[in-house]
């Protein structure tokens, strides 16, 4: 009993000291600055003069703001269409990149390489693709007939421009779906074989079920990011056309260090803090119908 | 030998004092601004004169038009670099908030007065009575045209459009369509270039902000109305808004603009598009004041930029970096800069291979006695047409608006007044809705920020 007591205290010691850089790190600069900025959410601060307490001030001010609304519409907007897209995608990805076949590795890393294109040598390739005169996209679509809009100029077409440009850069989701598929464990193919299933049944009846947790991961992470898209719409439109791809995060950063709002700022943060958690607390609600464990 | 140990360590000991205190001597001052080649040259140039001040330079922001978040973070963590480069438009909104020393002493006493500069960028580096800036250099915008386009369709070359009629008259009759109807040569697109509703809006006599600088005044019957010609004009010669910028953002992707490759047979844009053409031979244009609306309260004016030197409050250094600044935006500093330019422009001559000697127009320099140096030296090379073009330029700098009357919360207004013309020009709302509806939101801020300010 004593043994074990003392054993334990020292994997508590042990724990401790392994995650203390870690914990030290993120108190002084990640937990600290994100309590501060709760206070400054209650305040006019300028970053150049001291925070002035005004209260509720800047939330109220937030929902009288029709620019927030706006840039919260657009930000749902491609987290809506993004989201579901990128999963379906990069999943499918990954079950073509899960066959055995020859070159692999090449076919991995052709998918995969996108993802790591830093984000703005990533926008001004895709304003190239995206030119609505020479641009590869509209070229192809003028081939079998279509013309295709000015992505980047039409506030229609703006959002999925940026959508479609996001789904480019899956690659890392496809590496994550592509170790959960290797996780299946073979037997079940080969059981379900035996028996006689179809593919369509095996994938439905043991891929899919199996893979469950693994989508809600990527889920969870990916509306998450989805609701901090930023890079692509600050390089390529700047919010534009009328609006159209005034993202929230977009709409945070002018006002903390274009207007120098930095209340105005925080308090915008810590919205979207509570929006993310809320739907971060619904979806572990709902896995509990879908989300199936081995 | 003993005498000549102790006269030596002597002689050492007297030349180890004197370099210590020579060294002590040197300030080095940390300045973020602008590292092109030819600004670092610049800087040393400076050093050279004055064997005493050393610059550190660093560049400030890529993205210096609209902010500087590292600078911002300096500021507010009491980091900041002795001097920095502002840029005029937002400068109100920061010096208010009073991180900049004020120069006025120095100014004052080293004669450093309001007539050797051109107001328009002199005046805002004013916040309150307190001065917080030198002003750098500047810009003016102008209106070009094709002149080859004006023969094919018959018109006068040397006569460019003086009103917005006229300039109607001359976009329908230079504008080329395909058979289908699809416009392939564009006459004049109002949003492009260098432009701004902010440039249509002065033409016709309006003010966006009252004298107080507290009241904005962005939906003046007469901003409302060049916002409405702006959105006709797109309608009626350009196929619309839409179409216009899908075409112009196809030429983002071009290593050349639109007016250069002769798709766009008029333009209004700045005097640094002098420099450019400059290099393309072939092209016939010519420059002239923008034109003025029919309204009867238009007038010949442009509007102007620049970059503001400011020397942070809590410097050790204040005489040192006064005395680069007041360098850096005078003459000397002119020349050195121009003479590194135009080393550059030599070069690219010569990469380019290009006819004749480089043409090198110089930039704007707010100070007049700068300007007077720049003239001196390089206006009697230039070729006629272009000396006429560069004088042009010099002159618009008496008549010129400036950026610093968007006021305090300059970067704000910007943004909404690019909102306005997008939603106007894309038939959201009409021109009046749309200036009422940011005159709202720019007063909101505008409030707020006088609320704020330090520097009362």
């Amino acid at each position: 009993m004593r043994n074990r007591s003392l054993l334990a205290r020292r994997e508590a010691l042990a724990f401790y000291g392994f995650i203390s850089p870690w914990i030290i790190g993120f108190i002084c600069f990640t937990g600290g600055p994100i309590i501060a900025s709760l206070y400054f959410s209650l305040t006019n601060y300028t970053l150049l003069s001291s925070p002035h307490y005004i209260g509720l001030g800047n939330y109220t001010a937030l929902f009288n703001d029709p620019l927030f609304s706006t840039s919260l519409y657009n930000t749902f907007y491609y987290t809506v269409f993004f989201v579901p897209l990128g999963i379906i995608f990069s999943f499918m990805l990954a079950l073509l990149l899960n066959q055995k076949v020859g070159g692999l590795a090449a076919y991995r890393t052709v998918y995969y390489l996108p993802s790591i294109v830093p984000a703005v040598a990533n926008s001004i390739l895709w304003i190239w693709l995206l030119n609505p005169q020479w641009g590869l996209i509209n070229t192809v679509l003028r081939m079998v007939g279509i013309e295709g809009p000015g992505w980047l100029t039409s506030e229609v077409w703006s959002k999925p421009a940026i959508i479609l440009m996001s789904l480019w850069g899956v690659g890392s989701w496809v590496i994550i779906f592509l170790a959960g598929l290797q996780g299946v464990p073979e037997q079940y193919y080969e059981a379900a074989e035996v028996d006689g299933a179809t593919t369509l049944a095996r994938f439905f009846h043991i891929t899919l079920p199996l893979m469950t947790p693994t989508i809600f991961f990527t889920l969870i992470t990916g509306i998450i990011g989805a609701l901090q898209v930023f890079t692509q719409a600050y390089i390529m439109t700047n919010g534009g056309p009328v609006n159209s791809t005034l993202f929230y995060s977009l709409y945070l950063f002018r006002n903390a260090f274009n207007y120098l709002k930095m209340g105005y700022a925080a308090a915008m943060a810590w919205i979207l803090f509570v929006i993310i958690l809320i739907l971060t607390i619904i979806q572990f609600r709902l896995a509990q119908r879908w989300v199936f464990y081995e | 030998m003993k005498r000549m140990m102790v006269v030596l360590t002597t002689v050492l000991l007297i030349a180890a004092l004197s370099g210590a205190m020579a060294a002590a001597q040197t300030v080095t001052l940390t300045f973020w601004g602008w590292i092109g080649p030819e600004w670092i040259e610049t800087y040393r140039e400076f050093e050279r004169q004055h064997p005493n001040i050393k610059i550190k330079e660093s560049l400030i922001s890529q993205e210096w038009a609209s902010s500087s978040e590292k600078f911002l973070a300096a500021m507010a963590a009491g980091n900041a670099p002795d001097i920095s480069v502002q840029n005029s438009h937002q400068f109100a909104q920061w010096a208010s908030q009073g991180p900049f020393l004020d120069i006025r002493p120095y100014a004052e006493r080293d004669g450093v007065v309001r007539d050797d500069w051109f107001a328009s960028q002199w005046d805002g580096t004013f916040f309150n009575g307190r001065q917080f800036a030198l002003p750098g250099v500047t810009d003016v915008r102008l209106f070009y045209w094709n002149k080859d386009h004006y023969r094919e369709a018959g018109l006068d070359p040397e006569v460019p459009p003086a009103t917005w009629d006229e300039l109607e008259a001359v976009t329908a009759k230079v504008t080329k369509r395909d058979n289908s109807g699809r416009i392939t040569q564009f006459g004049f697109l109002p949003y492009y270039g260098n432009t701004w509703t902010w440039l249509y809006g002065w033409l016709n006599g309006g003010e966006f902000v009252d004298e107080t600088g507290r009241i904005i005044t962005c939906d003046d019957p007469r901003i409302v109305y060049a916002l409405d010609w702006m959105v006709n004009f797109y309608n009626e010669y350009c196929g619309g808004a839409q179409l216009a910028a899908s075409f112009i953002e196809g030429f983002q992707a071009a290593a050349q603009d639109p007016f250069v490759s002769e798709k766009l047979s008029m333009v209004g844009n700045g005097n640094w598009m002098l420099w450019n053409f400059a290099t393309f031979p072939d092209l016939d244009y010519g420059a002239a004041p923008m034109p003025i609306p029919d309204t009867g309260t238009g007038v010949k004016t442009t509007w102007s930029c620049g970059s503001y030197y400011a020397i942070s409050a809590n410097t050790k250094h204040p005489e040192e970096a006064w005395t680069f600044i007041k360098w850096l935006s005078g003459p000397e500093g002119a020349k050195a800069y121009a003479a590194a330019l135009l080393k550059a422009r030599t070069r690219e001559w010569e990469r380019q291979q290009l006819p004749g000697s480089p043409v090198y127009v110089p930039e704007l320099f707010n100070s007049k006695l700068a300007m007077k140096a720049l003239e001196e030296e390089y206006l009697g090379a230039l070729p006629p047409k272009v000396q006429a073009e560069y004088q042009l330029t010099i002159d618009a700098l008496s008549w010129t608006h400036s950026c610093t009357e968007m006021g305090l919360v300059g970067l704000t207004y910007w943004n909404e007044m690019h909102a306005a013309t997008e939603a106007a020009m894309y038939g959201k709302m009409t021109a009046k809705e749309a200036l009422e509806q940011c005159r709202i939101r720019v007063q909101q801020a505008l409030d707020e920020a006088w609320e704020l300010i330090k520097v009362k």
